[in-house]
C-alpha cells in the first residue's frame, strides 16, 4: 500500500486494506471489540494530527506490533504453552538422538512461536552439542550454550576459521570427537595447545580417515588430567600411551592389524582406574599374539566387550583380561570360513567369568541362520555371547553354563528354509528354577517343546508361558492343555498360571482350543498384536 | 496410608509406597517426621485438580515398588543418553487427549515424579519429531507471532540444515 493511497483512506478503509495485507491476523483483531475501538480511535487521532505521509508507515508498524502482541497472548493461552519453559526444553532435548553431533534437530522447534523459541534457546544445555558442519550454526550454538560443558565434534580437514571460533570455549569442553583424521598433526596444528587447552576434557574419540596412512606419532605429548574415556577408531595405540590420568573407559578398533597383544595389555594395565574396555581387534599375524608377559593383566575390569573374528584371539584376550566379580562380559565372534562349536570356548568363558559368583536369573537364546546369541543375566553380572555365521549352537552345549537359578528363559528362533529346518529340542531340565518361558518362533513349536509338554522331567516352578508368532497347531494346543491339566494333579509342581499367545502372523489357535486351555489355566491371553513383552511375571 | 487432598477438596487415601513415587510427597512427609503405614490418615499436601491427579495416581500405583531414579540417573540423563522409547503400559497410559497430557505433565512436574515427566515429554517429543514448525503450530493450535527481525533470523537458521 503506497503512502498516497493510505493518506486518502478512512480508518475503516485503512483497516480493510490492512486486513487484505495481513489477512487472518487482522480479521482476528476486528473480533476483539474493545481494543479495536481503542486502537481505531488512536489511529484516527494519529492520522488527523500528523500530516507527514510517512507516518502511515509508522502506524502500519504499530498495527503489526499490536497484532503480534495479541497473537503472542493468544499463544500463551494455548494449553500446550501452559507448560513452563523448562519442560519445553526437556521435550526438545529428547529430539537430540544419541548419534547426533549437533542440535540441528531441535532448531525447527525454535521456529514455532516466540514462547517456544525463547524457552528452548535460553536453556544452555540444549546447545552443548557442537560440530563444525556450518559456521553460523556453530557460532550460534556456542553463544547459546554459554558456560555449559561442551561436546564438540570436528570433521577434518578443518576450515582455517574454526580454531578461532572454538578456542575461547576449550575451557568448557568436556568431550571431543575428531573424525576423518589423516594424521594427528592435523589436530595439533589447528590447536597448538591441545590437550593442555582443554583441562576439563573427559572424553576423547579419534576416528581415522579410511584411506589415511596413519603415522605412529604419540598423540598425547602431555598429561590429560581429567580424561576418563578414550576411543581410538583406526588410530594406532602407541606403546608410550601408558598413563592417561583417570581413564576408566577404553575402546579400540584396530584396522591396521598391527596391534600387539602386549601393547594392549600393557596399556590397560598402566591405567589402574580402567573399568570398561571394548576391543574390536584381530591379530592377523600370529606373532602379534606372542606375549612376553609373565602373567595376565593385574587390574580387573567391570565390563569387557570383545569383537573378533578369530577363535584364538578371543581365547587369548579372555585368558589375559581378568574381570571383577559381577562383571559384564560380551563376546561377539564373527567366524568367516572357520567352523566352530559353541562348546569349543563356552567352557573357557564359563570357567573364567561365570563360575564365581554367578547366579544368572535370566537366559536368552537367539538362533537364526546368520546369527546366534546367548545372554545370561542376573545380579552376578551379564554374559552376552553372539556369533555368526559359522557357529553351531545346540542345547547340549549349554550344560556348561550355570543355569540352576535361571527363572526366566526367552527363546528366539528364526527359520528360513521351511523344508530343511529342524528345530532343536528345549530341555527344561537344564532350568530347574524356571518360572517364565517365552518363545518367539516363526514355526510350529510342537517338536521344539515336546520334552516340556511331556512333563518329563517337570519344571516344578513354571507358572507362565508366552508365545509370539508361533504356529500353534491343534496338536500343540492339545499337548499344552494336557500339560496344564496334569500339572494340577502334581503336588510338587505349581499350577500353570498364565499363557499368553500373541500373533502378528503365523497359525493362530482355534477358539475352541483356547477355550479348552482356559479350563486349566488361570489367565489365557490370546490376541493378534505386534507387541510382546518377554517379562510376563 | 497417606491422605492426599487435591485443590478441589477431594481426598485420596493411598499406600505410602504409592505416594512415595512423588519425590515432593516423599520429602514433605519425611520433613514432617510422619511415620510409614500409620493408620491415622495424614495430610500429605495439596494438589491440582482431581482429574489429572487420578491419572497420576494410576501411574504411581502401577509403578509402585520400582526403584526411584537416583541423582546419578539424573546426571546420566543430562549427559544426553536419551531415547524416545516408551514402555508398552506407559504408552497406553499416556494415550490421552492433548489437554490431559499437558495436565499430567504439569502434575508430574509439580509432584516431582521424574519417570512420569519423562514419559510425558517423550510423548510430546514423538508428536513433534520430524514435523515442520507449521505442522507443530497446527498440531497445538499455535500461531506464528514472530517479528520481521525474528523471521529474518529464522530464515537464516533454516539454511543451517541445508548447508552441512
Amino acid at each position: 500500500m503506497s503512502r498516497e493511497v493510505a493518506q486518502s483512506l478512512s480508518i475503516s478503509d485503512l483497516l480493510s486494506a490492512l486486513n487484505k495485507k495481513f489477512g487472518w491476523e487482522c480479521s482476528k483483531l476486528r473480533k476483539i471489540p474493545l481494543p479495536l475501538k481503542f486502537f481505531a480511535s488512536s489511529l484516527q487521532s494519529e492520522v488527523t494530527n500528523k500530516s507527514e505521509p510517512q507516518q502511515i508507515d509508522s502506524l502500519e508498524a504499530t498495527v503489526q506490533d499490536v497484532l503480534r502482541v495479541i497473537l503472542s497472548l493468544r499463544n500463551i493461552l494455548r494449553p500446550v504453552n501452559r507448560m513452563p519453559p523448562e519442560i519445553l526444553s526437556h521435550v526438545a532435548r529428547y529430539l537430540i538422538e544419541d548419534e547426533d553431533e549437533d542440535a540441528i534437530s531441535i532448531v525447527p522447534l525454535t521456529h514455532v512461536c516466540r514462547y517456544w523459541r525463547e524457552s528452548i534457546i535460553s536453556t544452555p544445555s540444549n546447545w552443548t552439542l557442537i560440530s563444525n558442519k556450518n559456521k553460523d550454526m556453530t557460532a550460534a550454538c556456542l553463544q547459546r550454550a554459554k558456560a555449559a560443558p561442551l561436546e564438540i565434534t570436528l570433521w577434518m580437514p578443518l576450515d582455517p576459521s574454526f580454531p578461532d571460533i572454538f578456542a575461547p570455549h576449550f575451557q568448557t569442553t568436556q568431550a571431543l570427537t575428531v573424525r576423518c583424521m589423516s594424521t594427528f598433526d592435523e589436530l595439533t596444528n589447528a590447536f597448538p595447545n591441545f590437550p593442555q587447552s582443554m583441562p576439563t576434557l573427559r572424553s576423547l574419540e579419534l576416528f581415522r580417515k579410511d584411506d589415511a596412512d596413519w603415522d605412529q606419532s604419540d598423540p598425547f605429548r602431555s598429561f590429560v588430567p581429567a580424561l576418563e574415556r578414550l576411543q581410538l577408531i583406526g588410530v594406532s595405540l602407541h606403546p608410550s600411551m601408558l598413563r592417561l590420568g583417570t581413564l576408566t573407559e577404553f575402546t579400540i578398533r584396530d584396522s591396521e592389524f598391527n596391534l600387539h597383544l602386549d601393547t594392549l595389555l600393557d596399556f590397560m594395565e598402566g591405567n589402574h582406574s580402567l573399568e570398561r574396555a571394548t576391543l574390536h581387534v584381530y591379530f592377523v599375524d600370529l606373532s602379534l599374539l606372542d606375549s612376553e608377559r609373565k602373567s595376565p593383566m593385574r587390574n580387573q575390569l567391570r565390563y569387557l566387550f570383545i569383537n573378533s573374528s578369530d577363535l584364538n584371539d578371543t581365547q587369548a584376550l579372555l585368558s589375559n583380561i581378568p574381570l571383577q566379580r559381577g562383571a559384564d562380559l560380551h563376546v561377539n565372534l564373527s567366524l568367516f570360513g572357520e567352523y566352530a562349536q559353541l562348546s569349543d570356548f563356552l567352557p573357557d568363558i564359563s570357567a573364567a567369568h561365570l563360575s564365581d559368583p554367578p547366579s544368572p536369573t535370566f537366559f536368552q537364546l537367539g538362533h537364526s541362520p546368520d546369527r546366534k546369541r546367548i545372554i545370561l543375566d542376573g545380579p552376578g553380572g551379564k554374559l552376552s555371547f553372539s556369533g555368526y555365521p559359522m557357529l553351531e549352537v545346540s542345547f547340549e552345549d549349554l550344560t556348561v553354563l550355570p543355569l540352576a537359578n535361571v527363572r526366566g528363559v526367552h527363546l528366539h528362533y528364526r527359520k528360513v528354509d521351511l523344508d530343511t529346518w529342524e528345530p532343536p529340542v528345549f530341555y527344561p531340565s537344564y532350568f530347574p528354577a524356571l518360572e517364565t518361558l517365552t518363545v518367539d518362533c516363526n514355526a510350529d513349536v510342537l517338536d521344539f517343546l515336546s520334552v516340556l509338554l511331556s512333563n518329563s522331567p517337570p519344571s516344578p516352578s513354571l507358572k507362565t508361558i508366552g508365545f509370539l508368532n508361533c504356529d500353534l497347531s491343534e496338536d500343540f494346543m492339545t499337548g499344552l492343555t494336557m500339560f496344564a491339566s496334569e500339572r494340577r494333579n502334581i503336588p510338587t509342581s505349581t499350577r500353570l498360571h498364565r499363557v499368553q499367545i500373541i500373533h502378528r502372523d503365523g497359525v493362530f489357535p482355534s477358539a475352541a482350543s483356547i477355550h479348552r486351555l482356559r479350563e486349566h489355566v488361570h489367565i489365557v491371553e490370546a490376541r493378534m498384536d505386534d507387541k510382546f513383552s518377554t517379562d510376563l511375571t | 496410608m497417606v491422605l492426599l487432598v487435591t485443590s478441589d477438596n477431594k481426598n485420596f487415601v493411598v499406600d505410602r509406597e504409592v505416594a512415595d513415587r512423588s519425590v515432593f510427597v516423599k520429602n514433605t512427609l519425611e520433613a514432617r517426621g510422619l511415620s510409614i503405614a500409620t493408620p491415622p490418615m495424614l495430610n500429605g499436601g495439596c494438589f491440582e485438580l482431581t482429574s489429572p491427579f487420578l491419572q497420576v495416581l494410576e501411574y504411581c500405583q502401577h509403578h509402585r515398588g520400582e526403584p526411584l531414579p537416583t541423582t546419578d540417573d539424573a546426571n546420566a540423563d543430562e549427559n544426553r543418553k536419551r531415547t524416545t522409547d516408551i514402555g508398552e503400559w506407559d504408552r497406553k497410559f499416556i494415550t490421552v487427549d492433548h489437554e490431559m497430557l499437558f495436565e499430567i505433565i504439569l502434575a508430574a512436574n509439580y509432584l516431582d515424579i521424574k519417570p512420569l515427566l519423562d514419559v510425558g515429554c517423550k510423548t510430546i517429543g514423538n508428536m513433534v519429531k520430524g514435523k515442520s514448525p507449521e505442522e507443530v503450530r497446527k498440531l497445538f493450535d499455535i500461531v506464528n507471532d514472530f517479528t520481521p527481525e525474528e523471521e529474518a533470523q529464522i530464515k537464516k537458521e533454516n539454511e543451517w540444515a541445508e548447508d552441512p
